[in-house]
């Protein structure tokens, strides 16, 4: 069989793709249960997720301690005891702190989601923080702490979310020692029972579920009375102005850059294009960022750029490491992209590329139940629904170089943008 | 239990496919045999860098990256010591640009002088950002050339030193290119929405007429017993002392390596493990401490690392792990702790079979151990493991003299 190896096989490009929704479970004590069944193995992960707003960033660095610390112990297990009994189910636990919600994930083998889950429930119920638990984390802190502030790229995203949300908002929270001493048993407790009121409480069950699941479900958490925490609203972070800081790190061999600004929340009208626009300056493997500042001049391991949504607001990034020799140069680049993407309009055929690879990643990010899970809780946290996916394919569909362009001008001028380097 | 099939063409090129008609992607994995432990003392890091260099376009395709992503596709690559690993997903639709793509990098590669050029400061880059400018980034530098004096583990995948990458000249990676990159030196992987016939189709059309190369003789000097504890003692600019202490054990192929893994699990896996709760919590010795095992495929090691608390020196701590470690040898672990260990190693392996790319890749490392159908016995492999088994192993790899200790000093 002769073959043309220098002609590109013929593309098709699919005009929809299919979602599997999340189904809404009705439970009697008005439960927000959400089911996502796919998948061929019997595994179910489910997540809780409670909508715990903090004030300021104590309260963040107490609240989201207080999450981490929450399998540490209760009246009837020590930690120790706790672990080993998810472990002996080869279950597994993952925490995940925010400013805006916290969530907790049970993965686990459909025939143990019975057993597992009784656990869940006793351990999030029952959470005593035990003094000689808090002790142990505290050290382990304050030692991950300093080996972090050695770290260019970790100085560089910390002093910049500080600097793009504000040193007083959680979103501009930089650990520090004074977080970690002010965390106290009765503190923990307090916050244990202030934020983990089911009745705002979000439960996504995910795998390959059964009506067995379900009920395991509705029988640890359907029949209990609803209580509800108090709602605290996250403070408006300030739109601080454009600033360039510089964090001395002395020995550093490289410098971490992170280039960026507070950006539009999801639900804005200009996101979606905005999105695509990022995908074009550092989103995948090809962009303008990678091609120019990795793959033409070798300047970097890696650059990227990305948009991070936060309920009301976000923020915009560009992130690299680079040799201080070429520090410089790499920024002067990086404003060059930006700058390229204002005022020359995208050639057609990278925007039919990266039309094609948002496709295919939005197909990817569609695939098995916890892919499935995941990208319902990005709506669902963000009051979006599924037409939101309707919006994001039509967006790629008719995003024209004059959108692309306008975009960049309104968000993504260079005299907008903070400048952190680390180094 | 993953349903597979498996074919060779007559080039050599093993093709597995698993069939999942549920997902509307196809994950491809092509994995050559080769690593570091194929790189000369004088020419290290090669393997790895060659690895970027596949991306720098080939025969009849000036870019890689490109025409995947036109078709929706996303890729990926790694090395080892062991192997490189070439991964990509697709969408079904475009299928056949993946069969185009790799077949023609197999085939050869266009050995550009920019792509070079480039891809050597880029690689510099990731041994300065990876390595030399992270915290503790350099102990593996260290401790490599610690365990072995002899095989070419001693040094790591992204290379002994810098100038060894600077140094790598076109001819080099020509001739690298043709001793390694052919069909009878690489194992490729479907699975997805593909089905057996479709992936006969495919893989003889594009990569049928690739020539069959020279079969590779490996003669890779092997690493003596080592017959005395060995110490290093280095100082860096770090916040705090670490701990680094490594034992030789046996290779992924030995049947005693099931109990050699589940032996890390019962000292490092979790929350609930011995190192952690005795040494962590209840004596406060250390704050973090880790151990697990490489798993190569020639004689490998099993590491401890750890931080020392506030107040513990490097030597107080390396003597509680060891002491802690010896528990192991001296006493057999209950039934209920091993059911444990096997029982999360089981869990792991089903959640790891749902992702389409982790399935290729274990097809592919499993074909290249010498048996496919490996992957299947992997859950029964582990539940045969003894108590006794955990001992005798444990006896057979716990020893002063088959350990090497780096003691990582804080100047401070």
């Amino acid at each position: 069989m002769s073959i043309s190896r220098i002609t590109p096989p013929e593309l098709k490009i699919p005009e929809s793709v299919a979602v599997l929704k999340a189904e809404k479970i009705s439970v009697s004590n008005g439960l927000s249960l959400y089911v996502i069944n796919s998948g061929n193995e019997d595994v179910v992960k489910l997540e809780i997720i409670f909508p715990a707003g903090c004030s300021d960033q104590m309260s963040y660095a107490l609240s989201s301690t207080c999450h981490q610390l929450i399998d540490a112990g209760t009246s009837r297990m020590n930690a120790q005891t706790i672990a080993e009994e998810f472990d002996y189910y080869g279950a597994y636990l993952q925490t995940e702190p925010g400013a805006d919600f916290k969530s907790i994930s049970l993965f686990s083998l459909s025939r143990f989601f019975p057993s597992t889950l009784t656990l869940l429930k006793e351990v999030m119920d029952d959470a005593i923080f035990p003094e000689s638990e808090i002790t142990t984390w505290k050290s382990r802190n304050i030692q991950s702490l300093h080996v972090n502030r050695e770290k260019v790229s970790w100085l560089a995203k910390n002093h910049f979310n500080a600097s793009v949300f504000g040193n007083d908002h959680p979103y501009g929270f930089i650990p520090d020692e004074k977080f970690i001493d002010a965390v106290t048993q009765e503190k923990l407790q307090e916050f244990h029972k202030t934020t983990y009121g089911l009745e705002n409480a979000i439960f996504i069950l995910s795998g390959k579920i059964t009506e067995h699941e379900i009920n395991a479900v509705t029988t640890s958490f359907g029949s209990i009375k609803m209580t509800s925490d108090k709602q605290v609203k996250l403070p408006v972070p300030a739109h601080s102005k454009p600033e360039k800081l510089h964090i001395p790190k002395k020995d550093s061999i490289q410098s971490g850059l992170r280039i960026g600004k507070q950006m539009l929340p999801k639900s804005h009208p200009d996101f979606l294009k905005l999105s695509v626009v990022n995908t074009f300056l550092g989103g995948y493997f090809g962009s303008r960022l990678m091609s120019n500042i990795r793959e033409d001049k070798g300047y970097t391991y890696g650059i990227g750029s990305g948009l991070v949504p936060y309920p009301g607001t976000g923020s915009f990034f560009i992130s690299t490491e680079v040799g201080n020799d070429v520090r410089t140069d790499a920024i002067k680049e990086i404003y060059v992209e930006l700058y390229r993407l204002i005022n020359e309009p995208i050639p057609q055929a990278e925007l039919d590329l990266v039309k094609n690879y948002l496709v295919g990643s939005f197909q990817r990010s569609l695939d098995g139940p916890f892919s499935l899970a995941d990208r319902f809780k990005g709506l669902i946290l963000h009051n979006l629904d599924y037409t939101y996916f309707d919006q994001y394919l039509e967006t790629l569909a008719t995003i024209k170089p004059e959108d692309i362009a306008e975009m960049a001008a309104k968000h993504l001028h260079p005299d907008s943008m903070t400048e952190i380097i680390a180094g | 239990m993953l349903q597979y099939e498996k074919f060779t063409l007559s080039n050599g090129l093993r093709v597995i496919v698993n069939t999942d008609t549920s997902t509307p992607l196809v994950a491809m994995n092509i994995l050559y045999e080769v690593g570091a432990r194929d790189e000369t003392p004088d020419k290290t890091g090669f393997a790895h860098l060659f690895e970027h260099l596949m991306f720098g376009g080939s025969v009849n395709i000036p870019n890689y990256d490109e025409p995947l992503q036109m078709a929706g596709g996303e890729n990926n690559a790694f090395t080892n010591n062991d192997f490189t690993n070439y991964y990509l997903t697709i969408p079904v639709q475009n299928l056949e640009t993946a069969f185009w793509l790799e077949s023609d990098r197999m085939l050869s590669l266009a050995f550009s002088e920019k792509s070079l050029d480039v891809q050597r400061h880029v690689v510099v880059e990731e041994f300065r950002q990876r390595y030399l400018n992270q915290p503790y980034g350099d102990a593996w530098l260290l401790l490599r050339p610690l365990a072995y004096k002899t095989h070419p583990y001693q040094w790591a995948t992204i290379g002994k030193e810098v100038s060894h990458i600077e140094n790598a000249s076109l001819e080099d990676v020509k001739s690298f290119f043709h001793k390694y990159y052919h069909p009878g030196n690489a194992i490729l992987t479907l699975s997805g929405n593909i089905t057996i016939e479709t992936a006969k189709t495919l893989t003889e059309k594009w990569f049928g007429p690739i020539p069959a190369g020279n079969k590779i003789i490996r003669n890779i000097p092997q690493e003596p017993k080592q017959s005395g504890k060995r110490i290093a003692d280095e100082t860096r600019e770090v916040p705090y002392d670490s701990l680094y202490k490594c034992w030789h054990c046996g290779k992924r192929g030995d049947s005693d390596f099931y109990a050699t893994d589940l032996i890390t699990d019962v000292l490092s896996s979790g929350k609930s493990s011995r190192l952690y709760n005795r040494l962590v919590k209840d004596q406060k010795i250390f704050t973090t401490i880790n151990a697990y095992t490489l798993g190569d495929i020639d004689p490998s090691l099993i590491v401890a690392e750890g931080k020392p608390a506030a107040g513990v020196s490097l030597e107080q701590a390396e003597e509680a792990l060891t002491l802690e470690i010896n528990n192991l040898v001296h006493h057999a672990v209950d039934e209920r702790e091993l059911n444990k260990v096997k029982q999360k190693v089981e869990s792991g392996l089903v959640f790891g079979e749902m992702n389409h790319g982790n399935r290729a890749l274990n097809l592919a490392y499993y074909e290249m151990l010498g048996d496919v159908n490996l992957t299947n016995k992997q859950v029964d492999l582990y539940r045969a493991v003894t108590a006794e088994d955990i001992q005798k192993t444990a006896a057979g790899i716990f020893t002063e003299s088959n350990s090497n200790v780096l003691f990582y000093r804080s100047k401070k």
